[in-house]
């Protein structure tokens, strides 16, 4: 045993000599040390700081490792000879590591692969949760780079810094250079270990972040003020002029109003049919084609994170990690976080039940309000090293290559390009009457708006899944806003706001929609509810907001955004008026209907709501589901539904502003699928079983 | 691009649209010079002047009788100072056919040929009689034109593309077709057998009915609308179509006026045949292009569509007795054509010239037909276009008589518009004028003896006399008057009694 170290301490010191690491002086002052106290040359030679860490192991890479790592796994009967094949045909398709491919495919355990990683690189392998750290050596504003990069402090051993990392390679080590400040050499552990152990330590850090972090950094844009004072005063004054008016001109009073509302809600039609005609250019669905997709070096695509937070989801989990797995991307290169709370036992378990693969990590939200879904992604934000982001629900089914075509999208657009929504549909559409509606709507509104309004340069309110981000943008931003109920509309215009280019893209993911009206109505009150806080964070400073966007976005977001909220609250009293008026004949109402008005309002009663019927069965027309055509006929039943959640959003905006109201999935009957042809028998889901993403 | 990339949009080509439209107005002026005026156009404007001249100014003013959309086209001219006169219909239908001319060069793109030869098509379109009668004629025609134009390079864009833009183009198209012309409707069934020639095939096997939802829809909610609306103005759904003075019920009512309706009324099969050996004689181009497309199925389909489309809408329309001349709806075949030739192959030398032999065939054809077949108004507009003195001699005509002492004499008069429209145009304004739709002229027929200053009444003898509201309420009015009014006026036929003490 002795032999081998007299050579090996001969060797590294005449290679930093001879590389010029160190200077003979410091060679010979390091050996005498090695020979008055002991310990490695190497460490001395890091604990003096003559050497940088990362020059240090450049220099002697190969003096350090120990086989190739293939080898090894199949040495230690890890992997197969079949496997290893595999492994390296794998390998120069997805260009990178052996153990993050034998940890993505599931070959082998973390922990083994800790220890080849550590006998490889002839380390230590340490279980930090057996060897505690020393926690003085965190530094707890770093505790989001730690967790960000996989590595951590872990004890100082005769003087020099020992740092836990994951996997070693030169940029990593530059960074912990960069972050300790201190020579330093490292240990070999496992990427749980890390992300647990942080998670422990850090976990009031990083919930302080989740939810403080955009109120403290941006306090224009968090909605945790919901009336700021200068709106209450404005609503205030506002009311009052409006009574006065009222008091004195009656009649004139509510004959401009009616006629404000009737020309609003003319131009919310327009400014739909518009969009619907800009929306069904056919390049939207040309934005990555197919051959693009079959043209891309996998090589070349980068690391991807995925969000998956869940409440009361075990019934999904299997869903959602089945479609992951189809995934047409390198799962080597995929960070997939399950964002679980805390409480959520029955989801923690399921998920450890089912034996995921290394790609899956499961974070645990600290029990902390505002319980929602945003706060939980915040969380989720300081663990993920994806330089793309997207967050998936649990029963969603995204088309295999969405994520590729993400990234091309990405590459073919311009550079201020900061988030790609994809398309959300259903995959249970025939269920009944309201998956239908939902259908028609969200194609409607994905398909169609949602391109025109990138066409057009209006803020895009973001879908709840699907919007692939750029994470260092993300992070800019400050993430969401934990106490927006609708946190993904709020980030798109903030995006816009901030200069930045919210894309779409040609693919699709398939959701569960709401089979029942009860649950129907508390998503969509929750919905309307984040509308309307999102209207009032935006228009705080509406001078300042239209200087940012123009125009066309400034009118856009009060007709798109603010005409969806005034359109669900003032249908119904419209509806009754003129259902008063038809079945009772009486003459009440003609003195706030000059012909002005008259003509504005049989417009928008007869060919714009025709036409709004019609946009519904476009909807259907062009996603090829031709069994819901005739179904848009019944969609004024649906707009009074909109309007019921309408009111129970703006009574919720008063009373319990950030409370998440839950909605319930798992409710249908239907197979899990992102093939879906509504003329199809369903398949039905024998496996379905109640679950809720109820963050409150 | 290169030079013949431009098509008729280059600057070449806007002198040519300059020459064409001054070549058409100066034309228009020749022919109104010889006397021709269009008895729709002159009550088009007398139906937009009565309406704004009205004291209350109101959409029900214009009656739910006739399409809207060319008469609101004619209410900026109400304002417009030197153009608020008679020639204002005949403006818009000048300024229609070079918006049409305009769009078509605009399509015109992508068909590569050389500017003379792009010159020598559009003066090909412009001359033939179809074209020409739409354009300074002063009717809605050539809005009618522009519509059917857009309808089929929508439906060739159905076969060649399917994309989304296309069937919702041809829905909103009809749409905007029901609030121009009637023949909307005739147009709009005639297509609906054809659609499974339009439509991608896997569509129509999937699901039929969705493709004539998606096409259709629009229009059924347009007619609903007016429909909605006669209700509601009028107080009963299908007022448009009971009334017998319905635009909407083109010659159902006079069919003895109409020879081509007393030959064919009520029938399908034979005024389908006729009017295709119309469209041999007046559009030979047509089976030309049928024949030179026969390789290309997308080509063969559209020109197909385009022959037989107007010959079943024809066929339907008589069948119902509303077509009066199979050119009010043979006319559009004109704008077929141009939208067919911006799809048509022509690079080569012998399919060029083929294709202008075909068309010069087609005006020679067209300009006979005209000739043998029109109606009377037609015939008057091609003698006036051959300098014939067509005009009606100032004394003898009636309305321009009375409508000159009316306004000579302002006075509050009341008076029916639908029989006095000529003479409301030729006082040049409604002011003062009690018309059917005011609330004066409502309250004051309820009368024994109307409270008025003034009536103007129409010999209840002839055609015009008995449709009169005034004839039909007083039926003595005419020959006695009222007690309490004095006869002022006297003259072809018609009568004005005032109020003694006036």
């Amino acid at each position: 045993m002795k032999q081998p170290q007299v050579a090996s301490r001969r060797r590294i010191g005449e290679m930093l000599l001879s590389n010029g690491c160190i200077t003979q002086q410091q060679l010979d002052q390091a050996l005498a040390q090695q020979q008055s106290q002991g310990g490695r040359l190497g460490d001395i030679v890091l604990a003096n700081g003559w050497v940088k860490t990362v020059v240090f192991y450049d220099v002697l890479s190969d003096h350090f490792r120990r086989g190739r790592i293939g080898d090894l796994l199949l040495e230690k009967g890890l992997i197969d000879e079949q496997q290893l094949t595999e492994l390296i045909l794998i390998q120069k398709q997805w260009g990178t590591r052996f153990g993050d491919i034998v940890l993505a495919k599931g070959w082998v355990k973390p922990y083994f692969l800790g220890q080849v990683l550590a006998e490889h690189f002839d380390k230590p392998n340490v279980d930090l949760m057996k060897e505690g750290i020393d926690e003085s050596l965190l530094n707890r504003d770093q505790l989001s780079t730690y967790s960000e990069n996989l590595f951590v402090p872990w004890r100082r051993e005769d003087g020099l810094l020992k740092v836990a990392v994951v996997d070693v390679n030169p940029q990593l080590l530059e960074l912990v250079d960069a972050v300790v400040g201190e020579p330093f050499d490292f240990v070999i552990t496992s990427k749980f270990d890390i992300i647990w152990l942080l998670q422990e330590l850090g976990n009031q850090y990083y919930s302080e972040k989740a939810v403080h972090q955009l109120a403290n950094a941006q306090p224009e844009y968090s909605a945790s003020e919901v009336f700021t004072t200068p709106q209450l005063v404005f609503f205030f004054v506002w009311m009052s002029l409006s009574l006065v008016v009222i008091y004195i001109w009656p009649i004139l009073s509510f004959t401009v109003l009616i006629f404000a509302i009737s020309v609003f809600l003319l131009l919310n039609f327009g400014l739909r049919m518009v969009l619907t005609w800009v929306g069904g250019d056919q390049r939207f669905d040309h934005v990555v084609t197919d051959e693009e997709v079959a043209a891309l070096d996998e090589r070349s695509l980068p690391m991807y994170s995925i969000l998956l937070p869940m409440y009361h989801e075990a019934a999904t989990l299997p869903n959602i990690a089945k479609s992951l797995r189809e995934i047409d991307y390198p799962l080597s290169k995929l960070d997939i976080k399950l964002i679980l709370e805390q409480d959520d036992d029955e989801t923690i378990d399921k998920a450890k039940e089912l034996g995921l693969e290394g790609i899956f990590e499961i974070l645990r939200v600290p029990d902390s309000l505002p319980k929602t879904k945003p706060k939980a992604c915040n969380y989720a934000l300081h663990f993920c090293r994806g330089k793309l982001a997207t967050i998936y629900d649990g029963e969603d089914a995204p088309e295999p290559d969405q994520l590729k075509k993400a990234v091309i999208a990405f590459r073919k657009s311009s550079k201020n390009t900061a988030v790609i929504q994809a398309r959300l549909n259903y995959f249970n559409v025939a269920e009944n009457w309201l998956t239908r509606m939902f259908t028609m709507e969200y194609s409607l509104w994905f398909d169609f708006y949602l391109p025109a309004l990138d066409a057009l340069r209006i803020p895009i309110p973001l879908g709840g899944t699907s919007n692939h981000f750029k994470m260092d943008v993300l992070r800019e931003m400050d993430g969401w806003d934990p106490y927006n109920v609708t946190e993904d509309c709020d980030l798109g215009v903030r995006l816009t706001q901030s200069g930045y280019r919210v894309g779409v893209l040609n693919s699709t993911t398939f959701e569960e929609a709401n089979t029942s009206i009860p649950n129907w109505i508390r998503q969509r009150s929750r919905w309307l509810k984040g509308y309307m806080q999102s209207y009032l964070v935006h228009m705080r400073r509406p001078i300042q907001f239209y200087r940012k966007l123009g125009g066309v976005g400034f009118w856009g977001f009060q007709f798109f955004i603010g005409g969806t909220i005034v359109s669900a609250l003032l249908a119904p009293f419209m509806f009754l008026m003129y259902f008063i008026w038809l079945f009772t004949h009486t003459a009440f109402f003609d003195p706030y209907f000059p012909s002005i008005v008259l003509y504005i309002t049989l417009f928008n009663l007869a060919i714009a709501n025709g036409f709004l019927i019609y946009l519904f069965m476009l909807s259907g027309f062009k996603r090829k589901l031709y069994g819901l055509i005739p179904w848009a006929i019944t969609v004024p039943f649906y707009w009074l539904l909109q309007s019921w959640a309408g009111y129970k959003g703006l009574w919720q905006l008063i009373h319990n502003p950030f409370y998440w109201e839950k909605t319930h999935h798992g409710l249908t009957s239907f197979e899990v699928s992102h093939d879906v042809d509504v003329n199809k028998p369903p398949e039905r889901n024998k496996s379905s079983s109640f679950t809720s993403d109820q963050f409150q | 691009m290169n030079k013949t990339a431009r098509g008729l949009a280059g600057r070449e080509g806007s002198v040519l649209l300059f020459f064409l439209a001054a070549g058409l107005a100066a034309l228009t002026v020749w022919i109104l010079g010889n006397g021709f005026y269009l008895e729709g156009a002159t009550q088009s404007w007398a139906m937009v002047i009565s309406a704004l001249g009205a004291d209350e100014v109101l959409l029900e003013n214009l009656t739910m009788l006739t399409p809207h959309f060319p008469l609101y086209l004619l209410v900026p001219f109400y304002y417009i100072p030197g153009l608020d006169t008679g020639a204002a219909p005949y403006l818009i239908s000048i300024m229609a056919s070079i918006f049409l001319l305009f769009l078509w060069a605009r399509h015109l793109r992508d068909v590569e040929l050389s500017q003379f030869r792009l010159a020598i098509l559009a003066i090909l379109i412009v001359a033939h009689p179809a074209f020409l009668w739409a354009a300074t004629s002063g009717g809605h025609i050539t809005l009618t034109m522009v519509t059917f134009y857009l309808l089929y390079r929508a439906a060739q864009h159905i076969i060649s593309d399917h994309d989304l833009h296309s069937y919702i183009s041809m829905a909103v198209v009809f749409v905007i077709f029901f609030f121009i012309d009637g023949t909307a409707v005739y147009i709009f069934v005639a297509l609906i057998p054809l659609l499974v020639l339009i439509a991608p095939m896997r569509t129509i096997m999937v699901s039929p009915m969705s493709l004539y939802l998606i096409v259709g829809t629009p229009f059924v909610f347009a007619v609903g609308t007016w429909a909605y609306m006669n209700w509601i103005f009028e107080g009963e759904f299908l007022y448009f179509i009971t009334n017998s003075e319905s635009a909407f019920l083109g010659g159902m009512l006079k069919i003895n006026e109409y020879p081509w309706l007393m030959d064919y009324g009520g029938q399908f099969f034979m005024p389908l045949l006729v009017s295709f050996g119309y469209l041999l004689i007046a559009y030979p181009v047509s089976l030309y292009l049928l024949l030179d497309t026969a390789d290309d199925n997308y080509r063969f389909r559209a020109t197909f569509v385009l022959m037989l489309h107007p010959l079943i809408a024809i066929g339907i329309a008589t069948s119902q007795f509303y077509l009066t001349h199979p050119f009010e709806i043979l006319t559009l075949v004109s704008a077929g054509l141009m939208a067919e030739l911006t799809y048509v192959k022509m690079q080569t030398k012998r399919e060029f010239v083929l294709l202008v032999v075909f068309m010069l065939v087609s005006i020679v054809g067209g300009w006979w037909l005209f000739v043998e077949t029109g109606n009377p108004q037609m015939i008057r507009w091609v003698k006036a276009l051959q300098g014939e003195n067509t005009m009606v001699a100032v004394d003898e005509d009636a309305e321009l008589q009375l409508g000159k002492w009316l306004n000579a004499h302002r006075q509050p008069t009341m008076l029916y518009e639908r029989s006095a429209y000529r003479a409301i145009a030729a006082r040049g304004d409604a002011d003062h004028l009690m018309l059917s739709f005011s609330r004066n002229f409502k309250s004051a027929i309820r009368e024994r003896i109307p409270s008025v200053n003034q009536l103007a009444v129409p010999d209840p003898v002839t055609e015009l006399g008995r449709r009169d509201l005034l004839n039909i309420r007083y039926p003595t009015l005419y020959n006695d008057g009222f007690a309490g009014f004095k006869l002022v006026y006297d003259k072809l036929g018609w009568r004005v009694y005032r109020r003694k003490h006036v």
